[in-house]
């Protein structure tokens, strides 16, 4: 195979689970964080088949911020007769998550500013400050101010690891699951 | 709960924070992982090359009819027609794609349904299914071999059910892109030609509409083929200001050593061009084999 068709593979490989958990963290339902990522990755791909691909400097911040606007693009568009059960239900699709999981992807939900938790998402993900800046259009500041803003929310709904936190005691919490 | 369900005292210190995140993330991760077979979305994006698209039929033809006075000029009338080829295919396309979709939700509803008798119906399914580009063969090599079995348990249909719903999940993002990609060739389309070609293409999440989507595309597909120009004779032609992207949109061009083309194409036209009498050749999909360089073009 082709050394950029091979590389583009890897990085798929090694990123794919990767965008989609990013996404679930910026508030997407399962569907919509594998449909997004999909998208992601096609574009990606297409830009290998052009030779475009090694053109782009930080590949995991570019391929997190095309899934990320597709995910925001399918959620302030949907499709007319889009019945997806993520959608229909309450939540954002979170239901299959339990656990620890389940704890950070509904505190993060409690940050209103999605910037904000798209600045903690891509934290956890170690893209650096200055390719998240550029990534959202903001300055270095903004993605300061951002990230102290979202956990100064994060701080209030979390628990350390091993103690129960307010969110998965809720009843329905981890409903069906077997409660890691 | 409430919206501020700790008082500030409890509230996490920075490391504690880092910590939960941390936690959360790594286990997250490991969710994502349980649930997914990543192979689905590399299948969906290879779908996206058009590197395994069949060769298309080669036929003999007459050479095109000389150009009438009054007819359109041929730079019109490529253009004109690969506009129309173009939405041919996104249409095409997206028609292939449902049937697909059809087939893997059909397969679904089989597997679950344990219906021994259907099992020959069950294979064939599965065959079709082996011919779409965007899935992955091994995968379904390993749903034939479970559902060749005979008398399978319940693990094996669990696995069957679960490959078939990956593959419909699969070409449901598929159909997706392919609809969108119809949606917006019939309004480039639809533009060119000052004609509302009133494309509706519903959700395929939709079941019961499915077949109402079929004929949809099928109602957009003639109406495409109507207005396609069938041939295009560019014999002598000035073709110096044509505007390409794909060679395929001059698939069945007829012309001659007198046409001019753009610069940098007329060689690569000629690699893919037949001679159909002396001096006249024809633009064939994916060319004759031979070296560009001895090609007809003197």
């Amino acid at each position: 195979m082709d050394p950029m068709r091979q590389g583009f593979m890897d990085f798929f490989d090694a990123e794919y689970h990767q965008v989609v958990r990013f996404l679930m963290l910026n508030g997407a339902g399962r569907w919509e964080a594998e449909d997004a990522a999909q998208q992601a990755f096609t574009r990606g791909w297409i830009k290998v088949r052009r030779a475009q691909w090694p053109l782009i400097d930080s590949p995991r911040a570019w391929i997190r911020a095309v899934a990320l606007n597709e995910f925001r693009t399918q959620r302030r568009n949907p499709a007319p007769t889009d019945r997806r059960p993520e959608k229909a239900g309450s939540g954002p699709g979170h239901a299959e998550l339990t656990g620890q999981a389940l704890d950070v992807v509904s505190a993060l939900n409690r940050v209103e500013d999605e910037n904000a938790r798209a600045v903690v998402a891509l934290d956890l993900d170690d893209i650096p400050g200055p390719e998240i800046a550029a990534m959202l259009g903001v300055t270095e500041q903004k993605v300061r101010d951002l990230r102290k803003k979202a956990r100064r929310t994060l701080k209030r709904h979390l628990s350390p690891p091993g103690r129960p936190s307010a969110e998965t005691a809720r009843p329905g919490g981890v409903e069906g699951r077997d409660g890691r | 709960m409430t919206d501020d369900p700790r008082e500030p005292q409890d509230e996490l210190t920075d490391e504690e924070l880092d910590e939960a995140l941390a936690a959360g993330h790594a286990d997250l991760l490991e969710q994502v992982r349980m649930g997914d077979i990543p192979i689905s979305a590399l299948t969906a994006l290879m779908g996206a090359t058009d590197d395994d698209e069949p060769a298309r039929n080669r036929r003999e033809r007459p050479p095109a009819r000389p150009a009438a006075p009054g007819d359109p000029d041929p730079v019109t009338l490529i253009t004109r027609r690969a506009r129309c080829l173009s939405h041919i295919r996104a249409v095409d396309q997206a028609r292939s794609s449902l049937d697909a979709l059809r087939n893997a939700q059909d397969l679904i509803e089989m597997i679950r349904g344990d219906r021994p008798a259907a099992r020959e119906v069950v294979l064939g399914v599965v065959d079709d299914l082996a011919l779409v580009p965007h899935l992955d063969p091994s995968y379904l090599r390993e749903l034939a071999e479970i559902l060749r079995a005979g008398d399978i348990g319940d693990v094996d249909r669990a696995r069957a059910w679960v490959y078939a719903r990956d593959f419909a999940k699969v070409l449901r993002t598929i159909v997706f892109r392919d609809l969108d990609t119809v949606r917006s060739s019939a309004r480039l389309f639809g533009r060119y030609f000052s004609l509302d070609l009133g494309v509706d293409v519903r959700d395929p999440r939709d079941r019961p509409r499915r077949a109402e989507i079929a004929r949809e595309l099928e109602s957009v597909r003639e109406r495409a083929l109507y207005l396609c120009p069938r041939e295009v004779n560019a014999a002598g032609a000035d073709l110096s200001g044509l505007q390409v992207t794909d060679l395929d949109d001059l698939v069945g061009v007829v012309w001659d050593r007198e046409t001019r083309w753009p610069p940098g194409l007329r060689e690569r036209v000629a690699a893919y061009s037949e001679e159909i009498a002396s001096g006249v050749y024809r633009v064939v999909p994916y060319g004759p084999e031979r070296d560009p360089v001895r090609g007809p073009v003197v």
